[in-house]
């Protein structure tokens, strides 16, 4: 299935299409809410209004800046962040109960092998870190912490988050650098 | 340059992943479109940031949230419904704790109230005992009080009165309790066989003796007898039901 064509249906009102769209995309990004939220009612929050933004702003979905999931993505991170950060809610930074940590993916048509591959491994990779490098970077990415902030919650100094980002994103880097690029995945600069 | 780099390139990693804040911040947005070295770098971290949104394990979202949004975008683009869903249930389920909550406060404050009925009905009727109690003393130790016996089929008890005084105590045994609508008079037997109006009462459930205070319209010396009987609610003109009791002055 073509997401790309499927996305400029949806920016032209059809409803068939965007449905389509959520049965292909939707365990991604209910999983990346539910891992950022940790709760199951926050995560549908989250995932549904990620889903009615796509309704609103297919039509600024740009297919050479990046894959429509990844674009997806996006902006549930950006839409889960929002929520974080008007809530008083606390990191998890262990995995939620629900997700499912088997890690049995449904490849999106648009999706590589490699490309899941890719993601899979470097999932592993973050599993892999030290449980302080990982707690690190869980805070600033999936929940939006300033360095500051992660010391103030880790109750460490403020160089020491330094380090521990620094660090663990340093493996991470060579874990991704050792896949070949295949398709672009940068999803951070489109339309959201 | 390099010397610019050595302060910039640990920060790197932190930028991609948003977590830099302040000055750090803005040294590096400002060293980054500079040099190409710490650019390179710094996409690679953030091909990594961006590698993270994939690299979480997928999650069957509720059934309800296909439901919820097929509705939502039902009807003319770009026009959504008002927002429902889990906010929605969310809500729903905060109404309906409140509105559990006011019923709950609802019932305790008719319980309450039911209570305070009672408590102070009880109270009327002890404060009508007790100065019932209390005449009935008086006329007891009035110099010239006579008593009499009185009797009915199934009860029985004791006038004390004083002949000159308008005001008698009547002490019963065995009258039982009236069904609701229903209440005990008493008439005074004038000289020509005429009934003139005691008053009414209920027996007092749960005790063993009832004390009547008798108000009549004249001295009890004016009168030959007296009776009590069975009459709807609120009293009769004149006797209407069951003599219970009765005797002699």
């Amino acid at each position: 299935m073509d997401l790309v064509r499927l996305a400029a249906r949806v920016a032209q009102g059809d409803q068939e299409a965007f449905l389509a769209l959520y049965d292909h995309t939707s365990p991604k990004v209910y999983g990346l809410a539910l891992r950022m939220m940790g709760d199951a009612m926050a995560a549908e929050e989250v995932a549904q209004e990620a889903f009615l933004r796509l309704w609103t702003r297919a039509e600024t979905f740009r297919p050479g800046r990046g894959s429509l999931l990844g674009w997806l993505l996006t902006i549930t991170r950006h839409v889960a962040l929002d929520h974080l950060r008007r809530s008083t809610r606390r990191p998890q930074l262990a995995e939620p109960p629900d997700a499912d940590t088997g890690w049995e993916p449904r490849l999106s048509d648009e999706a590589t092998q490699t490309e899941e591959a890719r993601w899979r491994s470097l999932y592993f990779a973050v599993q892999a870190l030290p449980d302080e490098q990982q707690a690190a970077i869980t805070c600033a990415y999936y929940h939006g912490m300033s360095h500051s902030q992660i010391a103030v919650y880790l109750g460490v100094p403020l160089g020491t988050v330094k380090t521990r980002l620094r660090l663990g994103m340093e493996k991470l880097r060579q874990v991704w650098a050792e896949w070949p690029e295949d398709t672009p995945t940068d999803p951070s600069d489109t339309g959201d | 340059m390099a010397d610019d780099c050595q302060n910039i390139e640990p920060l790197l990693a932190a930028h991609a992943l948003g977590s830099l804040e302040g000055d750090e911040k803005a040294q590096v947005e400002a060293h980054l479109p500079a040099c190409p070295s710490c650019r390179v770098l710094w996409s690679e971290y953030r091909a990594v940031a961006d590698g993270l949104l994939m690299a979480v394990p997928e999650a069957m979202p509720p059934d309800n949230l296909r439901r919820s949004l097929a509705r939502r975008v039902a009807g003319p683009a770009g026009a959504l419904p008002a927002s429902n869903g889990a906010a929605d249930r969310r809500l729903t389920s905060w109404r309906f704790a409140f509105g559990v909550a006011i019923a709950g406060l609802l019932l305790v404050n008719l319980v309450l109230l039911q209570q305070v009925i009672g408590l102070r009905q009880d109270q009327t009727r002890l404060q009508q005992e007790l100065g019932a109690g209390q005449i009935a003393q008086a006329i007891a130790a009035y110099p010239d009080a006579q008593s009499v016996l009185i009797e009915g089929q199934d009860a029985y008890g004791t006038l004390v009165y004083d002949p000159a005084r308008p005001v008698a105590a009547m002490y019963t045994w065995g009258l039982q309790p009236l069904p609701a609508g229903q209440t005990y008079q008493v008439w005074l037997r004038t000289g020509d066989d005429g009934r003139v109006s005691g008053g009414t009462f209920n027996s007092s459930g749960g005790k063993a003796f009832t004390l009547v205070v008798i108000r009549a319209p004249d001295p009890l010396q004016d009168f030959s007898g007296f009776g009590v009987t069975i009459e709807p609610e609120g009293g009769s003109l004149a006797p209407t039901g069951p003599n219970v009791l009765g005797g002699d002055l």
